[in-house]
């Protein structure tokens, strides 16, 4: 096994990892407190050496992003950390939330110093109950200790932490849905530009950071920027996150320099497939991803461009290995009935496209699939890509485009043979009507 | 949610927003572009949805509406931009100078038509039976961009069908979520009506609880709504609408003086429409104007033919009878003549009765205390006035001048009261008394006295007053709906309205009577018709100097030293060809600043006109 560097994961085995004092022991807050000491414009520049880029699935980098902000400007800036860790597949977030919680206000604490922020918010999914517990706890903690609250580590700067709950939808972790929904509003995302940098919470400039981004920054501070960028690839420095599920040996959340070996990280820390279940594919980068079939994970290395290179990206680290006892159309379906539940419904595409999706799978399921099926999945994947405001609809079209173009061979035996032919329309609405009068037999209020 | 990294550029300003702080160098304030290889300029700040809207090539959309902020969120619209390798929605893009736009090419194309097809996806296939067809946008666009095959095999989504919300029936099956009735309601009227509830294709649009919509606005929510999804209770299943003949027009029911399209067929009115006019009701008209399309169509009460009292007993006489017998006592009485003239006249009926006042050396006056009467209370800040007269402005405009016209523009109370009774109680015994609109009721004690001491009293109107026993000529005139000719709104903007019925009867406009009368006393008043008569007479207006009648255009022009929110001068609106809102954009400002900024025709006349 490979020795990664532990930057997110090293305090965490420790007994009470969660609490201030376990925090300050392993020299936590130091990063704060020097960051109180550096001109925002020097945080910015340490964390721009650093290569670090946004963990949650984008890959922004994060230097960059609080670049944007105008700190002069006439409206106040605000950090949101983004704890909405909705992602199917990706558990890496919660682990830091509970075990860690003090590490992530020392990133937010150095985040907020570089924006000019007086106020941050922290938006957590709401099943998260107890990792939010936690970490309003610690926030309670680091009020009672002055390292938030009025004139923080006793200097001058003022800085209010609000901890808020979600009410758990999946579209409130895409960013613009996250203020929307922290205003009070419904989870619509918003058009961009303008970017939350420019118009964000409230209509003021505003930083949004993932859990474990903001993370990382408190070693990036206290050990500089080169010593971060020494670990991990060229363009994708640093270490991550993976959260493993599937038929492996050993499951769980691991720190991996980036640029690893993605066929030696399944054999050596996951510990390789359980018996008799061979490797169908993986879902790198959580549920929104295209799956990777053996070939391409054998040739992938563990970083934002050799996973882009291998027909995949890295997204938020939700590592999902698929044995051969999942078929194909049932992972296709389960996606499918996610993504149909979870769009917001704003964007004409994603909100008819996913659960379009959704009744193609169920029938393929079936084995009652039509024999333009697979060509309708491509048509209608095609159709949603890169047409929505948000990248939900994308999300869902790239891991349904991906299933049934890499195992197309699965999908061809559930082809039943058209069992209506339709009218020979010029213009299609004369055909429509389903097969066998489907769309009169349901009662109304029934879901498709 | 792994989303591929969408990158603010540097420094990029905020798209639709103010930027912040002022470039040092102020930026040219037009740009141009290309569409499709022609060229247009258009305002900076400007969408590329507008520009190509300013070139004829409107994109198809849904959830766009000129009056209302932009959502982007129905992907009608996408066009390419070079250098862009995603296509964007248009509504949402700022035009940029040098920016090559493409809405033609075979990748939008198939992307809008992906987009249609995914808006049928759970939209019920029910046209015939659905009364938006005809200006149905989903129906449109399936002719246009659409045509394709369907590949739907899976049941629909059902949803809530004829849910009655008081005005407005509610089809939630039919809805695109366009989300324009949620934008106006929180935008325009401020009573947020509508909300989407539920996700995904599950969404859809409705008010808390199911509660019927109150607010005195609520009949735009069917105008604005692109699909069948939400209809007028009143208009439902009345009548298709490419039966429908629209006639360009103006609302008379209050000062205000909306535009509005009268659409008629088999010789009646079947619904009146907000028209878009940016400095008098942007795209929006009140239900309480709207619904006063029945009264147009009402018979009861009018006056069919002119009467005169020939021996103590009523008959009908002609119409060269009746100038004749107005004429004689004209002549008889010399300067013994008054007229009380009413603020629902159009200007050419005031210009030609204060011409011939004028010639005679008669008197006129339109002010009454019981013109409270035709006040109430309702009025807002939207569109609806206190004052229910089409046309006060343009009275005091033509019938007061000098210091009389400042107090009364200054001081709308006097205009109600004082000067009305002072002006009766003055009048001279044994004249000539010539009564426009006025009723026994509004008249009061002193006007009934006013008309007891008048020797000879000829009455004009639309309807048979309750005092008509008193008159001595009953003449009838044609009414707003059924007449040529203009009204001033409160603030001074002159429209041109135009008639969409038959005169009841034989009635006659007011000024060619008037003129009539004129001419047989040997004085020129105004012209063969009501634009000849405008033309004529305007300029004896301070308020109407200089204009005229065939500049009114579609959307009118502003009196002398008006011009709403204080844009004195402002150049009028060019003459319109054809209704206001199929014109070129790019020249229009809201009156008010709406959210979403100026610029598009309204969704409410294409269908209903492109139908026919």
């Amino acid at each position: 096994m490979a020795d990664h560097h532990r930057i997110l994961l090293e305090r965490l085995a420790a007994e009470g990892s969660h609490t201030l004092d376990a925090y300050e022991r392993t020299g936590g807050y130091q990063a704060s407190r020097k960051a109180l000491g550096m001109a925002p414009d020097a945080i910015i520049d340490e964390v721009k050496r650093s290569g670090l880029r946004g963990r949650g699935g984008a890959g922004f980098p994060t230097g960059t992003k609080w670049g944007f902000i105008q700190r002069d400007g006439p409206r106040p800036t605000y950090l949101v950390h983004n704890a909405d860790e909705s992602e199917p597949g990706t558990f890496k977030d919660r682990l830091l939330l509970e075990r860690d919680p003090h590490a992530v206000i020392d990133g937010m604490i150095c985040s907020a110093v570089a924006i000019g922020c007086r106020r941050m918010f922290t938006y957590i999914r709401g099943e998260y109950a107890y990792a939010a517990a936690r970490f309003a706890a610690a926030t309670d903690e680091a009020y009672a200790k002055g390292y938030l609250g009025t004139g923080i580590f006793g200097s001058s700067y003022d800085l209010e932490h609000v901890v808020h709950v979600g009410a758990g939808a999946y579209i409130c972790g895409e960013e613009t849905g996250l203020l929307e929904s922290l205003e009070g509003k419904k989870g619509f995302p918003r058009i961009k530009p303008p970017f939350p940098a420019v118009v964000g919470l409230f209509g003021s400039p505003t930083v949004v950071n993932n859990t474990e981004t903001l993370a990382a920054v408190p070693w990036i501070l206290v050990n500089g920027g080169d010593a971060y960028r020494a670990i991990g690839t060229e363009r994708s420095p640093g270490t991550k996150l993976f959260s493993v599920s599937g038929p492996v040996r050993r499951p769980g959340v691991y720190e991996v320099d980036l640029g690893y070996p993605m066929s030696r990280f399944l054999e050596e820390e996951c510990g390789g497939l359980l018996d008799g279940v061979t490797l169908k594919g993986v879902i790198p980068g959580g549920s929104s991803v295209p799956i990777m079939t053996p070939d391409e994970v054998a040739k992938a290395n563990l970083d934002y461009e050799s996973i882009r290179d291998n027909g995949s990206l890295l997204g938020s680290g939700g590592f999902i290995v698929c044995g051969d006892n999942v078929p194909a159309a049932e992972a296709l379906l389960n996606l499918m009935r996610f993504y149909a539940h979870e769009s917001c419904g704003q964007c004409t595409p994603c909100r008819e496209g996913c659960g379009w999706l959704e009744d193609v799978a169920d029938r393929l399921l079936d084995a009652a699939g039509d024999p333009d099926d697979l060509h309708l999945v491509r048509r209608l994947s095609e159709n949603m890509m890169g047409k929505t405001i948000c990248a939900l609809a994308d999300g869902a079209a790239m891991p349904a485009l991906a299933l049934v173009t890499k195992y197309r061979a699965e999908f061809e035996p559930l082809l039943a043979e058209r069992r209506v032919r339709r009218a020979p329309a010029r213009h299609g609405l004369v055909g429509i009507g389903g097969r066998s009068g489907a769309t009169a037999a349901r009662p109304a209020g029934a879901v498709a | 949610m792994t989303a591929p990294a969408q990158t603010p550029p540097a420094g990029a300003p905020p798209a639709g927003s103010a930027a912040s702080g002022a470039p040092p160098t102020a930026p040219a304030a037009t740009v141009t572009l290309r569409i499709d290889g022609v060229s247009v300029t258009v305002e900076r700040g400007r969408t590329v949805f507008q520009a190509a809207e300013a070139i004829g090539k409107t994109p198809p959309h849904f959830c766009y509406h000129r009056d209302l902020s932009v959502p982007a969120n129905c992907r009608m619209c996408l066009c390419e931009i070079t250098g862009n390798p995603k296509l964007q929605t248009s509504c949402s893009m700022t035009a940029a100078d040098g920016m090559e736009v493409s809405f033609e090419s075979a990748r939008v194309q198939e992307a809008v038509a992906g987009v249609l097809e995914f808006e049928f996806k759970n939209h019920p296939l029910d046209c015939p039976v659905c009364d938006q067809v005809g200006e149905c946008k989903l129906q449109q666009y399936y002719m246009e961009v659409g045509l394709y095959e369907s590949e739907l095999e899976t049941p629909k989504i059902r949803k809530d069908k004829v849910k009655q919300l008081g005005k407005i029936t509610l089809d939630a099956e039919r809805c695109v979520l366009c989300s324009r009735c949620v934008r106006f309601g929180h935008e325009v009227t401020g009573t947020d009506d509508f909300a989407i509830v539920n996700r995904g294709d599950h969404a859809e649009i409705a008010t808390f609880d199911d509660r019927p919509i109150t607010n005195p606005y609520a009949l735009n929510y069917a105008d604005l709504c692109p699909v069948g999804a939400l209809t007028s209770s009143d208009f439902r299943f009345r009548r298709r609408v490419y039966y429908l003949d629209p006639v360009a027009t103006v609302c008379p029911e209050c000062s205000n003086g909306c535009s509005i399209f009268a659409d008629r067929s088999l010789r009646q009115l079947f619904r009146f429409r907000p028209r878009v006019n940016p400095e008098v009701n942007r795209s929006w008209m009140c239900d309480e104007g709207r619904l006063s399309y029945r009264t147009w169509n009402e018979p009861r009460g009018r006056i069919e033919r002119p009467m005169a009292r020939e021996d103590g007993r009523t008959v009908v006489v002609t119409w060269a009878r009746a100038v004749g017998m107005l004429v004689e006592r004209l002549r008889g009485a010399g300067g013994a003549f008054a007229a009380l003239a009413h603020p629902r006249m159009t200007n050419e009926d005031l210009l030609a009765l204060r011409a011939l006042c004028d010639a005679l050396g008669g008197s006129v006056e339109f002010r009454l205390a019981g013109c409270d009467r035709l006040f109430d209370e309702a009025e807002d800040r939207l569109l609806r006035k206190r004052d229910k007269n089409p046309n006060t402005r343009g009275a005091i405009e033509i019938l007061l001048a000098g210091d009389a016209r400042r107090r009364a523009l200054g001081n709308p109370s006097a205009r109600e009261e004082e000067p009305g009774r002072r002006w009766l109680e003055a009048l001279p015994a044994g004249g000539v008394l010539i009564v426009f609109r006025w009723d026994e009721e509004e008249l009061g004690p002193a006007g009934m006295a006013a008309i007891e001491k008048a020797s000879f009293v000829a009455f004009c109107g639309p309807w048979e007053p309750a005092w008509s026993g008193r008159c001595d000529l009953l003449l009838p005139a044609a009414r707003t709906g059924e007449r040529e000719g203009s009204f001033t709104n409160h603030a001074g903007r002159v429209q041109a309205i135009r008639p969409a019925l038959r005169p009841y009867g034989i009635a006659r406009d007011p000024w060619a009577w008037i003129d009539e009368v004129g001419r047989a006393l040997g004085h020129e008043i105004g012209g063969a018709s009501a634009a000849a008569t405008f033309d004529r007479l305007a300029d004896r207006s301070e308020g109407l100097r200089g204009l005229r009648f065939g500049g009114l255009g579609a959307t009118g022009l502003w009196v002398a030293g008006a011009g709403g929110n204080g844009r004195k001068g402002r150049a009028p609106e060019p003459a319109g060809g054809g209704p206001a809102d199929s014109g070129p954009v790019a020249r229009a400002a809201p009156t008010q600043p709406a959210p979403g900024g100026p610029g598009s025709p309204t969704s409410s006349s294409t269908g209903g006109q492109g139908a026919r």
